[in-house]
């Protein structure tokens, strides 16, 4: 018993996120946000870039990273730190409001999703984190085989549970769904952003296809095949063509936030 | 005789009359030589005498093209006094690259129904050349081929500083609308623009149009003028690049810019956003391998459940199935055994007196009579009541009734599962 209880300490303690705040951090935090206070983006980009690529995964600095190159007028840059703050914080106000006041700059058509795919990400990324729909999920997903547990043990309460334990599977079933297009997104069509002003678009992976249009910074397109030094990718409304990876950023999924 | 060869020679031509089909597949290209972007029509004609409604048509990849939506037709011809009916299927394609290309060939397939056999036939390949565009392209060139007009507009006419207006410049004509991109801007560098995803409308089949909006920002008040857009097009039909400007717009900004010291931000006219309070902590985007482990955990316990749910049945069954029988049920068993060698009409008194015998025995009460024996089994469950009852009767009137060997073994073998029941039920 012991030692199964040594088992699941080790189990719970390897799923909480445990990272201690270095004094270093709050240094460059602090100098950031009164560089951006005096209008010195550039400096207040650079401290928080800095914070970031040490590691610090924190909505709020995403966030604040995002206004000061909103602020800066890179619309790219700016959109691709919303998108990273919306992985944190993807109920706050203040991060949607000028999410969408920076789409509306590009006037980045969100209605017309046909890529089913995206519109389940579109549809959730503003509702709840992967974190949290993996949480949520796994407690109906546990519930479930409890029910499950009892319907078998108990014959006298079958009746009874045979509705719980349908509409248990039915919830799990959605949120395995949308947990699944979730993380299939993230890992099989990374979501991009373009972070130069005009990228050009060609029909192959090289220079020599034809040219089929510009995406602008700020585009927001989803990786689907590589190529060298070419990515093949997909908007929401399923265009799709061949951009060169120097004109865009992916949106990271791992623990550091470090494209 | 000769009217049956008549007759025979009729039924074999009959066939041939009736299904005689007669079916072409062929492709055609509007322009076997387009100019690189040059939109051309590739066509499959099938004629075909059979019902062609659900006809399959199996294109070529078309590598190296873009491909435009497509539109399928479906027609009667009479030709030399027969009805065909005619598939036709129109691709409207322009070239990627120059050079030499073939066409594999295009396959239709008419499907089986229960009234014609289907068929599948496929066309020749088709050859086709793409000419590059002449090589002195203008500056203002934008990948268009076709025959183009321009046009611009803006909205609001009057802006107040710092707000934005929306600049549309629109094509619109006939060509590649996929390839074109934006004409270049003329503004003044200050000005802050934002190119705005193009809109492409091919609503109608003949005159489509694509539109480039742009926000601007300008940094200056009074009365602005947006200069004349260039736009430059090859028009295959002239062989030539043409090039065609828009007219200059003028728009009116109002009212003053605000000017800011410290913490302006460098988009005109506006107030600098707020930055949140940072903590520096840092959380996780997706959950750490060993909460993916835990997945399993739920359905191995419920596995775990029911193995031993499994594993745990049959041991407590087993003890109900090997019970020893007790002494009474042993005793009757034999009787009824030995009974078997008696005529049928003393198989039923023994198998009477056996069923007294073994209630009073195994009640331990004084029983001579069935009436007596429904009044002792009277704890027992009421289809059991009701089968022993069911065995006393028959064995009563079967003692004086005509009955056979066959009806006294059955009743043998009932008697001796209904005791059984009895004797697993008391125990």
């Amino acid at each position: 018993m012991t030692r199964l209880k040594l088992v699941l300490l080790f189990i719970i303690i390897g799923c909480l996120p445990i990272f201690p705040v270095a004094s270093q951090t709050m240094e460059s935090l602090d100098n950031a946000a009164e560089a951006y206070n005096n209008g010195d983006y550039d400096n207040a980009i650079q401290f928080l870039e800095l914070t970031v690529s040490g590691g610090i995964n924190n909505g709020d600095i995403f966030y604040n990273l995002g206004n000061a190159y909103y602020e800066k007028g890179d619309i790219g840059k700016a959109l691709l730190n919303y998108r990273r703050a919306m992985q944190l914080i993807p109920r706050d106000l203040d991060l949607n409001i000028q999410m969408a006041r920076t789409r509306s700059l590009q006037a980045i058509v969100q209605t017309d999703t046909t890529h089913w795919l995206i519109f389940i990400e579109q549809a959730t990324e503003t509702i709840i984190t992967i974190m949290e729909l993996s949480i949520i999920t796994f407690i109906t997903w546990s519930l479930f085989w409890i029910l499950l547990a009892f319907y078998r043990l108990y014959s006298a309460w079958r009746g009874a549970l045979r509705f719980p334990l349908g509409l248990m599977f039915t919830v799990v079933l959605t949120l395995s769904v949308l947990l699944g297009a979730r993380l299939y997104i993230y890992h099989n069509m990374p979501p991009a952003i373009v972070t130069i002003d005009s990228a050009p678009v060609y029909s192959g992976p090289s220079v020599s296809y034809f040219r089929q249009y510009d995406l602008f910074s700020g585009s927001e397109i989803y990786i689907t095949d590589e190529q060298d030094e070419w990515l093949k990718f997909v908007t929401s409304t399923n265009q799709q063509g061949w951009i060169d990876i120097n004109n865009i950023t992916i949106i990271p999924l791992n623990k550091t936030g470090v494209p | 005789m000769i009217r049956y060869l008549v007759i025979i020679l009729l039924i074999l031509t009959t066939p041939v009359f009736t299904y005689a089909q007669e079916n072409a597949v062929s492709v055609s290209l509007s322009n076997p030589q387009p100019y690189l972007g040059e939109l051309f029509t590739y066509t499959v004609s099938f004629t075909s005498t059979l019902d062609i409604t659900n006809t399959q048509v199996q294109l070529p990849p078309f590598i190296g093209f873009a491909q435009q939506p497509t539109q399928t037709r479906l027609s009667t011809e009479t030709i030399n006094g027969t009805s065909y009916n005619v598939f036709k299927q129109e691709i409207t394609l322009y070239g990627n690259r120059d050079g030499d290309f073939v066409f594999e060939p295009a396959i239709i397939i008419v499907p089986d129904t229960p009234f014609q056999a289907g068929i599948t036939v496929q066309s020749n390949p088709t050859t086709i050349t793409v000419v590059p565009l002449p090589a002195d392209k203008p500056d203002t060139f934008t990948n268009a081929v076709g025959q183009f007009d321009i046009s611009v507009s803006l909205e609001p006419p009057i802006i107040q500083a710092g707000d934005p207006n929306l600049f549309s410049i629109t094509i619109t004509g006939s060509g590649n609308f996929d390839q074109i991109t934006s004409p270049q801007l003329r503004l003044p560098d200050t000005w802050e623009v934002l190119p705005r995803p193009a809109l492409f409308d091919d609503s109608s089949q003949r005159v489509q149009s694509k539109t480039f909006p742009y926000q601007i920002f300008p940094d200056q008040t009074g009365n602005v003028t947006i200069p004349a857009i260039i736009f430059t097009f090859f028009d295959p039909l002239v062989a030539s690049y043409k090039t065609i400007t828009s007219q200059d717009i003028a728009f009116t900004v109002d009212g003053e810019f605000i000017v800011q010291d410290q913490g302006s931000s460098n988009r005109a006219g506006t107030r600098q956003l707020p930055l949140k309070p940072m903590s520096g902590q840092s959380s996780t985007i997706l959950p750490a391998t060993g909460f993916w482990i835990l997945w399993g955990v739920p359905p191995l316990v419920v596995l775990i459940i029911s193995l031993v749910q499994f594993v745990s049945r049959p041991r407590q069954e087993q003890p109900r199935r090997t019970r020893k029988q007790s002494r009474v049920l042993q005793t009757a068993i034999v009787q009824l055994t030995q009974a078997q060698q008696q005529s049928p009409n003393q198989i039923y008194s023994i198998v009477e007196q056996t069923i007294i015998q073994y209630i009073a025995e195994a009640y331990r009460q004084e029983v001579s009579s069935a009436k007596q024996v429904m009044t002792v089994i009277s704890d027992l469950p009421e289809i059991l009541q009701e089968r022993t009852y069911a065995c006393l009767e028959q064995a009563q009137s079967g003692q004086y009734a005509p009955v056979t060997q066959d009806d006294a073994n059955k009743l043998l073998r009932r008697t001796y599962k209904t005791l059984h029941l009895i004797e697993e039920e008391r125990s």
